[in-house]
């Protein structure tokens, strides 16, 4: 690792405009951000540190929904009651990521920005597209991690929990950068490798996530995070599904699934949420919402497997927020 | 030897020597020590699977920033390996690499970063070679040749030994079962990495700190390369932080280490990085395996023949004895009267493979066990049951002449059926629960030592101290396992004494006498042993002197509690320093030795050296899975394990042995794989380790973990210290199969590969919709010419322990003593 500055700025203003020196790079908790300083594939020549800046650590029941702050950790927010309550699916993504350890120190910012895990793309040794080179080595090699939609550029699968269980919440990503502060809907926060190649977040240089809103379960309403591990820590999932639905009577309406761990950005997946729709969510139900929300993978060599999990824990998803709308 | 009933410490789960140096954090690990002007040693490792080195210019690397020395191939030249049959490794390789991560030149600077930079300067220019990825390329005779010693062309030994005659038994077989299984490579993963520091002392010696199993062979291979005299190189092994096998060659590196070092007049150090670990492996050979079985309507067994094919990767490492192991153990568990084993191992472009915790007996162990359950099936017999009733007696001797001594496998098997509630609960599981039995056996050291000579495996030296201390000298080695708390309570046990009195000096080649290494769960049996003896010796010279001092002349003298005094009046009696002070004042100084060499073992074949032990130990196992066949998902709540230990020492550290051994099954079973893949063509399509990092090889953590429920099984084996056995490796064995069968009683679809993940489980269920058998394994073994087979009368057929044949099927290409030993005899 190359020696680089620490900068340890008071506010968000100072944070931002710390880091619009070229080579700087905002220190959440340094989960991600290390191991990517240790194996050389960045090099920052300063870090800006965003612990203790004002306001980034809020964690509260605003206009906008309920509002989180960007430093706000992992373990915060699966220890919170408000989260659990308002943000069931937000509350379990946060429990599932990681391990203790590392949920002590990763943050709501970090985890929204950590980059993918394709083995190729960790490795310092190949240069592959994602890295300004030619060739994305998934396709033809290992690929049993891999996307299994939108997978004909750049394979990757977005390893981020929050990502599909803020989705589900319909939620805003508050930005501020040099010009002033953005409000970017979460729909619109990804990026596709279609659209930008060395990037997975619709961050300008500089730009820094302040917090996150979130539309609160409000009703007879429920909302879920479900993945599929074949570790039970230290692992990223292999699928993964977040799902929000209201019981109008004993149907379900207003519906989000959300679908991770699948393709280079979270999905949202409509023609499921449709079936869903105005059905009682029952077992059959969420099988056929599962079975919508499948549709059109496009599983490479090594990873047919995964279409079949995504079905089960979408079902999985579907049942445990309808199960919670029902207690409420 | 003192009365069970007054025994303080053996048998106790006294707290080990080492427990509060480990957790206050004081314990020195390799990479812990630093010594004056200390420099930093890297190493340049080939990004090749295979290639010829036509040229190598080190100039640059030798001006760079920091950099004090560099060595290349050329000046290491000498070959060295752990056996003596495969001498095929170097330091740094003269002119050909065989795996991404051969080391071609060693570089020395100031800092560890600067020795880092420097590497990239080195500039080497390859000639590539063929690249050998699995059995496919290693049986295809067109490709070019790995190593230029071996059976034939990238065959590194081949193995075909029958006993007695397994064509009869299948004919008196009412199920004949034949199957091709496959068990994936792992590696050890232990959590500390290799570490050496090589220190010159001035006068042309050397010491070598390392984080080694085998000092006693690392001194060895330093003797050969450095071309000292053997009592100017010192070894001293630290605690290890995990070894599991993966430390027990000697290695590059600490060579490397040890020649810079001589060269600078510095001390040298190098801690490899998690992905060197991985390169240096010497993890379990990915086997592939054939197993025909001829079974009795009653499940007992008439005959088998085995067949495996181990991918060995670059080198030899222990691979001859690997090989041979793969077949050896079969016949221990249950009476098997027919056998024909049939062994080959292959290199490969690969990290080189060799003893994992098992060594070379899971694979096979995997095959059996899996074959008896689908056998107990077909055949509509209770798996466990079927089991009980054709165990291999005690005090027996094999079809290929091991012989057996104590042999607990059937209160084991009642054990955990017990404890499981097996009859009970196996026939009203719930959806997607199954519960599946496996056992095993495993030696309690190896009969022979690696290089053959008449000598102790292990010594125990003590030295009185008048002021009641005893200090307490052997060559073992401190893995983890408790070696060295085993030791000191031995001493202590039959001198009376507490563990505080005890000193002890271990695993340094020049202060301590040798014992054999950390390896072939042979520690505490051989040591304890060397230990009992040194003590005895030792008990005798006090009590005569005791005897004296107290005017009691013949009579019996017992040591307890830190004194020593009349059996017959408690009273009489001083302390033990007392009775140190009265023997060193009549006899001088006191010192005692003790020492261990196993019984020869009744087989005279060639390959009857593999198996043999002084004791074997034996483990049942019974898994439950739950698993859900939606995502494919396996998980383990629960394992009941039974082990016959001979006698626990200290039941807290079998318990603790039995517990990992679980943990490290469990992975092996769901998820370990060494996996290897070539990168695209225009990346040199080099063959290249998957996931070399801890993140990505996936091996389990505390979540995964199954509640461990734990019996320790008690048949005292005449042959074992107070009558111990092993316990370090044999419970691991039954865990993989175990697994297995399991899956098969939850959902009916057989795994006939490990490990076991999601999509194999789901490409089962799927071939089982189908209308198939619904199985996941490899579908064929291939035709690999064995040779013909050494014939060996079992003793029930009133053999005497050789080959019918021996003289007419000679030597193949052979192992590189045998190529030698035949040029040398027949000059070309
Ligand atoms: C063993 C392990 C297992 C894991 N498993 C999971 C899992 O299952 N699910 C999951 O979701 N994650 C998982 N993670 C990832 C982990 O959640 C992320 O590493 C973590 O959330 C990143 O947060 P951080 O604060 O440490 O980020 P950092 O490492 O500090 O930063 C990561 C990146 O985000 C940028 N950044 C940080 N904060 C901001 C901000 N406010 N505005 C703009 N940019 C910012 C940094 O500049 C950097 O580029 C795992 C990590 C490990 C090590
Ligand atoms: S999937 Fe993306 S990150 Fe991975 S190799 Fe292909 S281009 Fe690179």
């Amino acid at each position: 690792m190359k020696n680089f500055d620490w900068i340890t700025p008071a506010t968000p203003e100072a944070a931002v405009q710390a880091a619009a020196q070229a080579g700087r790079a905002f220190l959440g908790g340094g989960t991600d951000l290390l191991p990517l300083m240790k194996s050389g594939l960045r090099e920052p020549t300063g870090v800006v540190q965003l612990k203790g800046l004002t306001g980034m650590e809020r964690l509260e029941l605003t206009a906008d929904g309920i509002t989180i702050g960007a430093s706000i950790t992992l373990a915060a927010l699966c220890t919170d009651t408000l989260v659990q309550r308002s943000l069931p699916a937000v509350f379990d993504a946060a429990r599932h990521a990681a391990t203790p350890l590392v949920r002590n120190r990763a943050t709501v910012g970090g985890n929204l920005c950590q980059r993918p895990r394709c083995w190729y793309f960790r490795h310092p040794d190949y240069a592959c597209s994602k890295k300004g080179g030619d060739t994305c080595y998934a396709i033809e090699g290992e690929n049993k991690f891999h996307a299994i939609f939108d997978n004909t550029t750049c394979n990757i699968v977005h390893p981020s929990n929050l990502g599909p269980a803020f989705w589900a919440h319909d939620a805003v990503v508050v930005v501020l950068g040099p010009k002033g502060e953005r409000r970017i809907p979460v729909a619109e926060f990804w990026v596709r490798p279609e659209e930008d190649m060395r990037t997975e977040v619709a961050l300008e240089p500089g730009e820094l996530i302040t917090s996150v809103s979130c539309k609160p379960l409000s009703g007879r309403s429920g909302s879920a995070f479900e993945e599929v591990n074949e570790k039970q820590s230290y692992d990223w999932g292999l699928v993964a599904c977040a799902a929000r639905l209201t019981l109008d009577g004993d149907k379900a309406s207003d519906v989000r699934i959300v679908i991770g761990a699948v393709a280079p950005v979270p999905l949202r997946r409509e023609a499921a949420e449709a079936v869903l729709n105005g059905k009682v969510p029952n077992e059959a139900a969420a099988w056929a919402a599962a079975d919508a929300a499948i549709a059109g993978a496009t599983p490479l060599r090594d990873n047919a497997y995964k279409v079949t999990m995504l079905r089960a824990c979408v079902k999985n998803a579907i049942l445990t927020a309808a199960a919670r709308a029902r207690k409420s | 030897m003192a009365d069970t009933n007054k025994r303080k410490l053996i048998g106790t789960s006294f707290r080990r020597v080492d427990a509060v140096g480990k957790v206050s954090g004081r314990t020195q690990f390799a990479d812990d020590l630093s010594f004056p002007r200390m420099v930093f040693m890297k190493l340049l490792r080939s990004p090749l699977p295979h290639a010829q080195i036509v040229s190598i210019d080190t100039s640059a690397a030798e001006r760079a920033p920091g950099v004090v020395g560099v060595l290349t191939g050329s000046d290491v030249p000498v070959p060295f390996g752990i056996l003596p049959v495969s001498h095929d490794e170097h330091a740094l390789c003269p002119d050909k690499v065989r795996f991404v991560g051969d080391p071609v030149a060693a570089v020395a600077a100031l800092t560890e970063e600067q020795a880092q930079a420097a590497l990239a300067l080195v500039r080497v220019e390859w000639k590539q070679l063929d690249t050998i990825a699995d059995y496919d390329d290693a049986l295809d005779a067109s490709k070019d040749l790995i190593h230029t010693y071996g059976d034939d062309h990238n065959f590194h030994k081949k193995v075909s030994l029958r006993f007695g005659d397994p064509e009869a038994g299948f004919k008196q077989a009412d199920l004949v079962l034949e199957d091709t299984m496959f068990f994936d490579g792992n590696t050890h993963l232990p959590l500390e990495q290799h570490a050496t520091i090589a220190v010159p002392e001035g006068d042309g010696r050397v010491a070598v700190w390392s984080s080694t199993q085998t000092p006693h062979y690392l001194h060895k291979a330093l003797t050969k390369v450095l071309g000292l005299p053997a009592p100017w190189i010192r070894v001293i092994a630290l605690t290890n932080g995990g070894g599991f096998g993966g430390k027990s060659d000697p290695f590059n590196h600490e060579i490397a280490a040890a020649k810079m070092a001589l060269n600078l007049g510095r001390p040298v150090k190098i801690t490899l990085t998690r992905e060197e670990v991985f390169q240096c492996h010497r993890g379990r050979h990915p086997t592939l395996m054939s197993i025909r079985t001829g079974f009795r309507k009653d499940g007992s067994m008439t005959a088998q023949h085995l067949k495996t094919l181990l991918d060995g990767g670059a080198y030899g490492s222990y691979g001859v004895a690997s090989t041979y192991y793969t077949g050896a153990l079969q016949t221990v568990t249950y009476n098997l009267p027919h056998y024909q084993f049939d062994g080959a191992r292959v290199w490969t472009n690969k990290p080189p493979c060799g003893p994992k915790r098992g060594h070379g007996t899971p694979q096979p162990r995997f095959a059996l066990e899996v074959q008896l359950d689908k056998a107990a099936h077909a055949l509509g017999l209770d798996p466990a049951a079927m089991r009980l009733k054709q165990l291999q007696p005690k005090d027996s001797i094999t079809a290929n002449w091991l012989r057996v001594g104590s042999m607990g496998l059937g209160p084991c098997i009642e054990a955990v059926m017990r404890g499981s509630k097996w009859l009970e609960r196996r026939n009203a599981m719930p959806p997607g629960r199954g519960l599946g039995i496996a056992c095993s056996s495993y030696l309690s050291g190896a009969g022979l030592p690696i290089n053959w000579n008449h000598m102790p495996h292990s010594g125990v030296q003590l030295k009185l101290d008048r002021s009641g201390g005893v200090a307490v000298f052997c060559g073992q080695t401190e893995i983890g396992q408790g070696s060295d708390s085993i030791l000191a309570a031995c001493v202590a046990e039959i001198l009376g004494i507490s563990l505080q009195e005890i000193r002890l000096c271990v695993a340094d080649t020049d202060l301590t006498p040798v014992d054999l290494g950390s390896y072939s769960s042979r520690v505490t049996l051989m040591m304890g042993n060397a230990a009992v003896q040194a003590a005895e010796r030792a008990r005798e010279i006090l009590a005569r002197a005791a005897a004296e001092e107290l005017k009691l002349p013949g009579a019996n003298i017992v040591f307890a509690d830190g004194r020593v005094f009349d059996a017959a009046d408690p009273a009489r009696g001083m302390s033990f320093a007392a009775a140190v002070q009265a023997a060193e004042s009549r006899y001088g100084t006191i010192g005692t030795t003790g020492s261990y060499t196993p019984p020869r073992a009744p087989g005279r074949y060639r390959g009857a050296g593999v198996g043999p032990s002084p004791a074997y130990s034996y483990s049942a196992c019974i898994v439950e899975v739950d698993v859900d066949p939606a995502t494919g998902i396996v998980r383990v709540p629960d394992v009941w394990i039974a082990h016959d230990v001979g006698r626990a020492l200290n039941p807290t550290l079998v318990a603790g042995q039995v517990e990992g051994s679980i943990y490290m099954g469990i992975g092996e079973a769901l998820m370990e794989e060494s996996a290897f893949r070539r990168l695209p063509e225009k990346l040199s399509s080099a063959l290249v380790h998957k996931f070399p990092n801890m993140l990505e090889y996936k091996s389990p953590t505390f979540l995964d973990m199954p509640r461990v429920h734990t019996s320790i099984i008690e048949e005292p084996d005449a042959n074992g210290p107070f009558g111990a056995k092993e316990v370090g490796q044999g419970p691991l064995l039954p865990v993989m199969p175990a697994v297995s069968n399991a899956i098969f009683h939850a959902l009916g679809v057989r795994m006939d590969q490990v490990p076991i993940h999601p999509w194999m489980v789901f490409k089962a269920l799927e071939e089982k919709r189908r209308g198939g058998v619904g199985r996941y394994g490899p579908k064929a073994f291939p035709a690999v010419d064995y040779g013909a087979s050494l014939d060996v009368p079992t003793p029930a057929e009133g053999g005497d322990g050789k080959a019918r044949n021996a003289d007419d099927i000679g030597v193949r290409g052979g192992t590189m003593s045998e190529t030698q030993r035949q040029s040398q005899e027949k000059p070309c």
